[in-house]
């Protein structure tokens, strides 16, 4: 989807696009380019589109993928954990097992919980990073950071950058969609997508698959038809021709032509987005695989892995069919906030039962998700990110639960230029923090690698605001060539 | 020739690999140097912190000789080359100071042989040699053209490109661009028929003035503020929970804008008005300006000051204060010296943290006051004779008990790190003489050694440790009296020990046959329950008691909470102090009783109750959401408890808060000194806002009167005469005009400083009324219109879209001030909201108002809105983006909020025939050109919109035409 900047002289672009520096931004190099966004890169790139799968809430690394025989030995223990560590409530207990025996799985032998045993068919296409290390404690400080690299509201997503970055492969849906967790925000609510102080068409735009209008303002709501959808062709024409009149008389300035343009691309958005999110072309091969039940099923009131699978399954489908129609990033979110009763990773007080159905549901619809874009061929140049705010404690909150963790954590990627089938940056023997502290991952370093695999350079792609030239990455970040390909 | 090759080799290699002292030397300084050869106390007399200072070496002589690392004290200690001098010593700790790795000595090499040039050290000029940074010139007007001067700088620039001004827009075109810039409402076609039939010389001007008048335009005005100081009604973060008092601020810039407050008053009320006009109602609610930005309510509520994650979220609230002060009134980036010195700015990074310390006092709340001063001040005269009351009671021989009663209780509430659940509350009474009874059911028969009662403390309702614990207690098992005890003395923190050994049973019952007085009532309280074997085994925990009566607040309160394992263990230091102050109270109540003082005593209590019972008849205070010393509980204590005394402030190694380094005192930036200010250290902590008021709307501070008088223009004529309105720094844009800017700077700050006289100065320039049309000349001389050598057409910004539609479609409620409308419904509001804008009904008359009254949600933006670019209440807005595209687009097409306004206007165009009461379609189409466009239609355009009425009929067909109307580029672009 192209949006053009109104009101910018050619020079202004430059300056806001952060050329101020001398150097031009990609994306006013792009804001012509058509189809491959890989002619305005800074090295070749190994990828051309994100999938972002962010778990709200807190997943818990010990619990899912990272494997430590020593918490089995040792549960029940008191714990002593090692380092200045401070819990965010007093989940300081004993020592506290894995909720879920482990197993090796793929060629590459991966520990996987049973919980997540669907991923085993696809972990030799994933790479995992065991020593994440964060900032804080603290929900929206860490999601911010994780989402924006900054723990402050005020800086634009991830999605966001790539967008500015790499602009769009197509005319008619965005190129930022978010799928948000359907019960409800995570923390920071949209702040999370939200463009700040980049041009607005780089924003996530929210898709709500299966609702009557899956876009904002896609159509007129259902009372507005009756007056309204009358006549809407020939009120389109009227618009056309009293703007093309106006613009005659304006010819010097562009941007009255660019604004008639884009009812004319809404008017394509009307047809594409609705067909893009249609499920119903999908075999029901194709909707088993991601763990999608008919519609109409009934599901149990309380939290359950089907419906978990299910809900899961669909962001996850929709995301495929988008990518395909040219849409640059994905995000998708399971959890929304933090309160009762638990929809969301926050497991204070019963892993188990949180746990349990989010990562069942995510395991089922995401190795389905990862499967299907190898069997299309899109797995190799589609980056798969697996993320989350911080991690939990490996000692017990009130026994069955467990506390913040954001000293250490585990994210996956998998996809485009990923050396798939493996772990780097070990934790320490209880998945406590990072084995060796000065090597630990931070955000930074997965933005800059997604950046790298995409074709740019994470200390280049700036763009000047309120007098500071800003980052994705801030000052930090390092790509990580370990688990390149 | 082989050597010249060489050194042409050579040259590009050592461009690329030129060390650069901030990003690869100074952090291996920081890490392995500093905490030794730091600004405090540095060893061996080194001081590594400032450039100059290294540079002039310490006890051991030079450190440095350009050029010659091995001759370079600094390189030779680093590799042990100095005989007894390895450095850091191998005695220091690592954690303290880091040996270098090989890579780093190679780096420090390479730096010293490239000239250790380290940046700032030999900058005489202190880095302030920079236009903006210079004091106002003294500028004369060019006498090329005489009336307004703006004009006479303008066509100089022109002049000299051999164009002149394009020439007047017409008229139709000048009131429309006028009202809209003015008040953000487009003109009716009254209001336009007014002034094209004034054939007066002075119309224009008449337009001016009624205008400027408006309190439209004061509402303009505010909103064009609200974008800079990122205002909003939510906190944002998680949760994003509403923050119902934030208005009055917002109502507070109407009203200044309005009477048109001079400037340099402006300021000092924004940052200090608590100081500068006690007991004013515009001085407590513009404080609401610090407070405007996102606030962190977990990082603050949850999360004590002790723990690391709350010293962050306090670092990020300054960080916020300071970035929202100087940035709105100085455009310098000053947030980036919060690790290191500014690398273009001559801002240190000690300044920056200096400016923190100016608001270390101060939180985000709540604070009370009245709208009406008289009130105001008698209340400040009540609590004054209160005060004065208290201290004669305290000063009573034999009084000091008060004094020790909340001394214990301030004790108690400093502790850090209490957990949220409390205990077990029973119910309240209004005698001690009701029993009442906790029942655990151990699940078997057991043997017992000690029975442990831990006490609570009630940070929520400022209480404190010991709240509630019982002064007498009879335990049975099994219904066998074990142990009675009474005149249990006051717990403080400590747990009650009862030794029960060769207890054996199942059922322990803890009676508790008096209660404890609470304000007035009587309650038990206690905190956990624990039932302990001989090995030390909590037999009672995990299972639920039963309670003869019990307060379920979850989490707070819950009989659940007695054996859940959660109690507080406070640390040993104030446990210890408060032994002593209980053992001072026992002994005080101990002593025999002075007749004269019991008397006077009560005689003073009295007086107190009386002045009470006055106060609490006076009206309701107000609150606004400000900078306020906080008095609070729990984790978000705030400074009220210490009395509203400044938190210490450190200046962060890399803006780490778990590095603190040296403390600093308040103050602003060094080397911008326009006056001399003093930054009160000890005092109401007001002082220091009040010093940084004075620093900043002192009249020779080179950059705040060039900022606001660009901002100003900026929004007027389309682009500013410093095209980054918030940074004037080295990596802004030039000035492209800075005789003018200079001018105008001064011309205001002399003048009245009154934003009025600004904006009509501009308004009614030659320059401001030019035809957005260019010539061919014009084109080629000045194609990107720097010169504003015609003027900038731009497309309507959010709310003026928004509440020109409601303007015109004769739904607008035009009245001001007041609590913010709601266009949207609020689902689950109990933790965080969801605010839901599709299920507003937009019919829905309350929130036909002003988009200024909106409320202001931070984690969901308003949608349509956001597709024309409002501004985000995250972040300080220089300038609003504006862009176009299909989103937009399908918004304005589509939106509900549009259609509705469509149908209003369609009901307020429709013209009935006289006769036959019939719709009359061309006249309805010539009152709809006239209402939105503001012209006749032409007879084309009559013919090609009635067309579409006759197909859908007269009612369906209008509110189409209306629709259409409200998308036409002629109306959403302003000529």
């Amino acid at each position: 989807m192209n949006t053009i900047p109104v009101g910018a002289s050619r020079r202004d672009f430059l300056w806001q696009s952060g050329g101020g520096l001398g150097g031009i931004a990609l994306a006013s190099m792009l804001g012509q380019a058509k189809g491959n966004g890989a002619q305005g890169t800074h090295h070749p790139a190994k990828a051309k589109r994100v999938i972002q799968l962010f778990m709200a809430g807190a997943a818990s690394q010990v619990d899912l993928f990272d494997y430590k025989p020593e918490l089995f030995k040792r549960h029940g223990q008191p714990s002593d954990l090692k380092g200045k560590i401070e819990a965010f409530q007093d989940g300081l207990g004993p020592w506290l097992r894995p909720i879920w025996d482990f197993a090796p799985k793929g060629q590459c032998g991966k520990m996987l919980a049973e919980v997540v045993s669907p991923l085993g068919k696809v972990v030799d296409e994933m790479a995992f990073v065991h020593n994440m290390t964060g900032k804080t404690g603290i929900h929206s400080q860490a999601t911010y950071l994780q989402a924006t690299g900054f723990q402050n509201p005020g800086f634009p997503g991830m999605g966001c950058w790539v967008s500015y970055g790499l602009g769009s492969l197509n005319q008619n849906l965005p190129t930022f969609v978010v799928l948000p967790d359907h019960r409800g925000y995570a923390s920071n609510g949209t702040k999370n997508w939200d463009n700040a102080f980049l041009p607005g068409q780089h924003q996530g735009t929210i898709l709500r698959p299966g609702t009557p209008s899956p876009l904002p303002d896609l159509f007129p709501r259902n009372v507005d038809t009756v007056e309204f959808s009358g006549s809407e062709k020939e009120a389109r024409a009227l618009l056309g021709k009293s703007d093309r009149i106006f613009a005659s008389s304006r010819l010097d300035d562009s941007r009255i032509d660019s604004r008639i343009r884009s009812y004319e691309l809404a008017a394509a958005m009307q047809l594409a987005a609705p067909e893009a999110m249609d499920l119903s072309k999908e075999t029901k091969i194709t909707q088993e695989l991601y763990g999608i039940q008919p519609v109409g099923t009934p599901f149990p009131k309380e939290i359950n892995l089907p419906e978990e699978a299910d809900a899961m399954g669909r962001k996850c489908l929709v995301a495929r069919r988008l990518l395909e129609r040219g849409v640059r990033f994905v995000q998708i979110w399971s959890g929304c906030d933090n309160g009762f009763p638990r929809r969301n990773w926050d497991s204070h007080e019963d892993i188990s039962r949180d746990h349990g159905p989010l990562a069942g549901g995510m395991a089922v619809a995401v190795a389905g998700l990862l499967a299907d874009l190898k069997q299309r061929g899109m797995l190799e140049d589609t980056v798969i990110l697996w993320t989350t705010e911080f991690g939990r404690l490996p000692c017990s909150q009130g026994g069955k639960g467990r506390d913040h963790n954001p000293y250490g954590f585990t994210s996956w990627m998998a996809g485009g230029g990923i050396r798939g089938g493996i772990s780097v940056g070990p934790s320490d023997d209880f998945g406590l923090a990072p084995a060796e502290p000065a090597k630990a991952t931070q955000v930074y370093d997965l933005h800059a690698t997604i950046l790298h695999l995409l074709g740019l350079d994470h200390t280049r792609l700036t763009f000047r605001a309120n007098g500071v030239d800003r980052r994705l990455t801030d000052v930090h970040g390092k790509v990580m060539s370990e688990i390149l390909a | 020739m082989l050597l010249s090759l060489l050194l042409l080799f050579q040259v590009p290699s050592q461009e690329t690999k030129k060390v650069d002292f901030d990003r690869q030397i100074r952090p291996v300084l920081e890490k392995s140097c500093l905490t030794c050869h730091g600004a405090k106390k540095p060893k061996g007399g080194l001081d590594l912190s400032h450039g100059a200072k290294a540079l002039a070496g310490g006890n051991s002589g030079p450190l440095l000789v350009p050029h010659q690392p091995d001759k370079s004290l600094l390189y030779r200690v680093i590799t042990g080359q100095e005989p007894g001098m390895d450095m850091p010593p191998a005695s220091s700790s690592p954690e303290k100071a880091k040996k270098l790795t090989g890579e780093e000595v190679a780096l420090v090499r390479e730096w010293i042989q490239s000239g250790a040039n380290w940046p700032g050290a030999t900058d005489k000029s202190n880095g302030t040699d920079w236009w903006s940074l210079r004091p106002l010139a003294k500028v004369k007007v060019p006498d090329s053209v005489p009336g307004n001067p703006i004009d006479a700088f303008l066509l100089q620039k022109l002049t000299a490109k051999g164009i002149g001004f394009a020439p007047e827009a017409d008229k139709r075109t000048l009131l429309r661009r006028l009202s809209l810039d003015l008040t953000g409402l487009v003109p009716t076609s009254g209001e336009m028929e007014a002034f094209l039939s004034d054939k007066s010389p002075s119309a224009y001007e008449k337009q001016v003035d009624r205008l400027l008048g408006s309190i439209h335009r004061a509402e303009r005005m505010a909103r064009f503020w609200m974008d800079l100081v990122h205002f909003g009604d939510t906190h944002g973060y998680d949760k994003d929970q509403p923050r119902p008092n934030a208005w009055p601020y917002r109502d507070y810039l109407i009203r200044s804008f309005q009477s048109d407050r001079a400037f340099g008053r402006f300021i000092c009320e924004q940052i200090a008005g608590d100081a500068f006009y006690p007991e004013t109602r515009d001085g407590i609610e513009a404080l609401g300006f610090l407070a405007a930005g996102p606030w962190d309510l977990i990082g603050h509520a949850e999360v004590p000051e002790t723990k690391l994650d709350g010293k962050t979220a306090r670092h990020l609230d300054r960080d916020d204060m300071v970035g929202t002060a100087i940035n709105t009134f100085m455009g310098l980036t000053v947030q980036c010296a919060q690790c290191h010195n500014h690398k273009f700015d001559p801002i240190r990074q000690e300044d920056y943290y200096r400016l923190q310390a100016v608001f270390a006092a101060v939180d985000r709340a709540d604070k009370t006051y009245h709208t009406d001063p008289e009130i105001g001040s008698r209340l400040a005269g009540l609590k004054k004779q209160k005060e004065q009351v208290e201290k004669e009671l305290l000063a009573l021989p034999g009084g000091s008990l008060t004094g020790l009663e909340s001394k214990l209780r301030a004790l108690g509430q400093s502790a850090p790190g209490k957990p949220e659940a409390f205990g077990f509350h029973s119910a309240i009474h209004p005698t001690p003489d009701h029993p009442e009874w906790i029942e655990i059911d151990l699940g078997r028969e057991a043997d017992l050694e000690r029975v442990l009662l831990w006490p609570c403390h009630d940070d929520f309702g400022g209480i404190g440790a010991g709240f509630g614990f019982p002064t007498a207690i009879k335990v049975t098992l099994d219904g066998k009296p074990v142990v009675v005890l009474d005149k249990i003395s006051f717990p403080g923190f400590e747990p009650l020990m009862i030794p029960v050994k060769g207890a054996r049973g199942r059922t322990l019952r803890i009676e508790i046959p008096k209660l404890t007085l609470r304000q007035g009532d009587y309650i038990a309280a206690l905190a956990e329950v624990e039932a302990l074997d001989g090995k030390g085994k909590n037999l009672a925990r995990g299972i639920v008691p039963n309670t003869s009566s019990s307060i379920e607040a979850g989490p707070r309160w819950g009989r659940a909470n007695l054996t859940d394992g959660v109690k507080y263990e406070a640390p040993a230091e104030i446990r210890a102090k408060m032994q002593v102050i209980l053992e001072q109270i026992a002994q005080e109540a101990g002593l025999p009783k002075n007749m004269a003082a019991e008397s006077k005593r009560s005689e003073l209590s009295a007086k107190i109750q009386n002045i009470q019972s006055v106060i609490a008849s006076l009206p309701p205070a107000a609150r606004v959401f400000a900078a306020t010393v906080h008095n609070g509980s729990g984790a978000f204590r705030g400074t009220g408890p210490d009395g509203g005394k400044p938190r210490p402030i450190y200046l962060l190694q890399r803006g780490n808060v778990g590095k603190p380094l040296n403390e600093v005192t308040p103050g602003a930036i060094a080397s911008l000194n326009p006056v001399s200010v003093d930054f009160p250290v000890s005092g109401n902590e007001s002082g220091r806002r009040a010093a940084l008021a004075k620093w900043i709307a002192y009249g020779d501070n080179p950059l705040t009167w060039r900022v606001f008088v660009n901002r100003i223009w900026r929004l007027h004529m389309g682009r500013g005469i410093v095209e980054t309105p918030s940074d004037f720094g080295r990596m802004g844009m030039a000035a492209s005009h800075p005789e003018l800017l200079d001018w105008l700077a001064t011309w205001f700050r002399d003048n009245g400083q009154s934003p009025r006289a600004l904006s009509r100065l501009i308004v009614t320039s030659r320059g401001y009324k030019q035809s957005s049309q260019a010539s061919p000349q014009t084109l080629e001389a000045d194609p990107a219109n720097l010169l504003f050598s015609r003027h900038r057409r731009h497309r309507l910004d959010a709310e003026s879209y928004r509440d020109s539609l409601l303007l015109l479609s004769g739904k607008l409620r035009p009245e001001p001030f007041g609590p913010p409308f709601k266009d949207f419904v609020v689902e689950k509001p109990e933790h965080s909201p969801h605010y839901l804008y599709e299920k507003s009904d937009p019919a829905d008359v309350s929130t036909h108002r002003r988009s200024i009254y909106r409320f202001v949600v931070r984690s969901q933006q308003h949608p349509f809105l956001t597709t024309l670019d409002t501004a985000d209440p995250s972040l300080m807005t220089e300038k609003r983006n504006e862009t176009l595209g299909p989103l937009q687009a399908l918004a304005m097409w589509n939106n509900p909020f549009v259609l509705e306004m469509s149908r209003g206007l369609a009901a307020k165009v429709s013209k009935e025939g006289a006769k036959d009461k019939v719709v009359d379609v061309s006249e309805s189409i010539r009152e709809l050109f006239r209402t939105v466009l503001l012209r006749e239609p032409t007879t084309r355009e009559q013919e090609d919109w009635s067309a579409l009425v006759r197909k859908s009929g007269a009612k369906s067909g209008l509110e189409t035409l209306a629709r259409v109307a409200f998308n036409l580029g002629e109306f959403v672009f302003v000529d």
